[in-house]
């Protein structure tokens, strides 16, 4: 290669590692939002919710820039393989980081919904676990990333199973602090989908962890299902049907 | 036709085979809130595997054709709007599947006919909007879109639907209450994707990029 082709390149991977030191600054923000999202929630302050809300804004023009700075690298560059599997699945995780934002922008609007209403000391340790399960999951995910750790990215759905027990938790107190006569319907409705927004971040980070895994190894874990669905058809994902098409309509 | 132009227009129509499957999900989850009907739900589920199948299929020959055709302009438009499609007919596809997993606790719902009336009227205007901007991938024109503003909004079912929720009373109320809830939000999260995709669908066909801004808060 020549100094040219050489400097070149340097370029490339400087611009490509700039880019992925700013999806892990989104990330750090999103995961930021987690536990402020909770001690809003908890304590029902409102400034704090109306920050929360403002920061969401940041984000999202953050989102789109780095979304455009993605499809521009695509087309200057024509990234290879490996290379552009790390682009794309950076432009999959810009769309989960950003809707985690989203969902503890819900906490806020729900902290202000439920203002001045009590909740059961059960419901607020639930609450609180479940936040630190939610952020632990995201912290993890961006390590995952970070150091292109694919085992990592594989356990996370395992670990997200702690979320989803709690929020099924959750819910069942939620019912038990209703029946008592303890929380009001309205506010049991708004700590259900505080419980599910919660679940859903676990999920993002678990989406996260499975594009990481892409990342480093070309394998999808939604290939499990996709597997699923060719065996019942006689078929290998990917193979496709006379004429081209995976499957005619 | 060959190369890059029969590749993307291949790409295109098999989106729009996913893009029918997804359509045939919500309208079986909309019959399932009507009838509740466990083959329906049954069938949904089932369906949700081949949904996913062609999600990775789908995106795996996206990233080949970046890799090996290095599309520019409106060709790179298409693949990159592709991929937003996919990812929200897939979640689309998830949504379904959530309405189904409810089956056990839709009698509590469909009981309560203050509740029932609303929820089916959300049903069936999501189901429009879907059949709308499935027709219109189909066709290849965002001149049907505008048919999606003819519809009543989300809001103006959502709203009510959410006060006659909370006016539930009774031992079994929180039960009822967040499982309707749960179709709720199901039903109007499909009705946000529909709205993207037709934002992806505006930007595919015009270039404009404040379609992607109108993405971020559908």
């Amino acid at each position: 290669m020549n100094q040219d082709g050489t400097e070149q390149r340097v370029t490339w991977h400087r611009e490509l590692d700039g880019l992925s030191a700013d999806v892990l600054r989104l990330g750090a923000m999103t995961c930021e939002t987690v536990p402020r999202g909770t001690d809003v929630l908890l304590t029902g302050d409102l400034d704090g919710a109306q920050s929360l809300i403002e920061l969401d804004d940041e984000i999202d023009a953050l989102s789109v820039d780095l979304e455009e700075r993605c499809w521009s690298i695509i087309v200057r560059q024509a990234p290879k393989a490996g290379e552009l599997r790390r682009v794309v699945t950076v432009i999959k995780l810009i769309a989960e980081l950003e809707r985690s934002a989203d969902l503890m922008v819900n906490v806020c609007k729900a902290t202000r919904r439920m203002y001045g209403s009590p909740m059961t000391p059960k419901i607020r340790g639930i609450l609180s676990a479940m936040s630190a399960e939610a952020h632990q999951l995201l912290r993890f995910s961006l390590d995952a990333f970070a150091d292109a750790n694919a085992g990592l990215g594989r356990a996370l759905a395992d670990i997200d199973d702690r979320l989803d027990q709690l929020n099924r938790d959750m819910v069942e107190a939620i019912f038990e602090g209703n029946g008592s006569g303890d929380i009001d319907l309205a506010v049991a409705v708004q700590l259900a989908l505080v419980s599910r927004y919660y679940e859903r971040i676990g999920d993002h980070a678990v989406n996260i962890g499975e594009r990481v895994t892409y990342m480093v190894t070309g394998w999808l874990p939604e290939h499990t299902g996709a597997m699923r669905a060719a065996e019942a058809g006689g078929r290998q994902p990917g193979d496709e049907q006379p004429g081209g098409a995976v499957e005619s309509p | 036709m060959t190369g890059l132009p029969a590749d993307l227009e291949e790409l295109r129509l098999q989106v729009e085979v996913m893009a029918i499957r997804v359509q045939t999900a919500v309208a079986r989850a909309v019959e399932l809130v009507r009838t509740g009907d466990r083959e329906i739900a049954a069938a949904l589920i089932a369906g949700d595997d081949e949904i996913d199948a062609m999600h990775v299929s789908l995106t795996e020959r996206c990233h080949e054709t970046l890799l090996l055709r290095q599309p520019m302009a409106s060709d790179l438009r298409l693949v990159v709007s592709v991929l937003r499609v996919l990812s929200s007919l897939e979640r689309v596809g998830d949504l379904s599947l959530r309405i189904a997993k409810t089956i056990d606790d839709r009698g509590l719902v469909v009981d309560q006919q203050t509740v029932v009336t609303p929820l089916l009227g959300l049903a069936d205007n999501v189901r429009a909007r879907m059949d709308i901007v499935v027709g219109a991938w189909s066709a290849g024109s965002a001149d049907g879109l505008a048919r999606l503003d003819e519809l009543e909004s989300l809001d103006s079912f959502v709203e009510p639907l959410s006060e006659r929720i909370l006016e539930l009373d009774g031992p079994g109320a929180a039960r009822t209450a967040v499982a309707a809830i749960t179709m709720t939000r199901s039903l109007d999260r499909i009705g946000d994707h529909a709205a993207i995709i037709a934002a992806r669908l505006g930007y595919l066909l015009t270039a404009d990029p404040n379609y992607l801004a109108e993405e971020v808060h559908p």
